[in-house]
């Protein structure tokens, strides 16, 4: 389930939100697979989002200490 | 290596992508993401493995790392396309449908700035500067 994805996301009632919808939504794929069993093995992650910025879009972004340094993802979105 | 600053045309950026063999679909939903950084952050595009890093980073990315950023890229999109969203990150209740997930490097385990990451406070506000991307908290943006 796509729901431990986010365990360490950004806490905010969005996310939260979007978190719900999309376990209730995705069901599981390899390729979904291979992206938690990458994340689930870094040593510590973090995510947050920058709202309100100078753009539409709302940056997401996933941090870990992976197997050879600090890694992520960054995403976009945008919510009207 | 690309510095952002210097981003090309859609039509230049696509031929290089497919001069690295990688999949069509994740050329467009790449360049739009890249393109909304451009303005602000100081980031290098590395075409070839498909992962960010800052441009300032002092060493190079290991070897091994850079395979595991590309694959990290590439099944972050493709999960996010076969989930008819656009960033699994964002998640499916999100408007937008052309940005793609990228993969960022931001340090070794072992390097000095690697602390910064560590710490329990203002790790975020760390992230964020080593994207670059300072500037987004300018404004009365916030970090959620």
């Amino acid at each position: 389930m796509l729901t431990s994805l986010f365990l360490f996301a950004p806490s905010s009632q969005l996310v939260k939100s979007t978190d719900a919808t999309v376990a209730q939504t995705l069901t599981s794929s390899a390729a979904l697979e291979r992206v938690k069993s990458q994340i689930e093995g870094w040593e510590s992650r973090f995510g947050f989002r920058i709202e309100g910025g100078p753009h539409a879009a709302v940056l997401f972004a996933l941090v870990g200490l992976g197997p050879s340094g600090w890694q992520g993802l960054v995403g976009l979105g945008v919510w009207s | 290596m690309l510095l952002l600053d210097t981003l090309p045309s859609e039509h230049v950026f696509s031929t290089a992508l497919q001069s690295q063999n990688h999949p069509a679909s994740l050329i467009g939903p790449t360049y739009n993401t890249l393109k909304v950084l451009v303005p602000d952050s100081r980031l290098c595009f590395h075409a070839a493995h498909l992962y960010l890093v800052p441009a300032r980073t002092d060493s190079p990315v290991p070897t091994t790392a850079q395979s595991d950023l590309q694959q990290l890229t590439v099944d972050a999109q493709q999960a996010a396309a076969g989930s008819l969203c656009s960033s699994i990150l964002a998640g499916n209740t999100s408007e937008s449908d052309d940005y793609g997930d990228l993969a960022v490097w931001l340090a070794g385990a072992h390097e000095s700035g690697a602390v910064s990451f560590a710490n329990n406070d203002g790790r975020e506000e760390a992230v964020i500067a080593a994207l670059g991307l300072s500037s987004w908290l300018e404004g009365g943006a916030k970090v959620c």
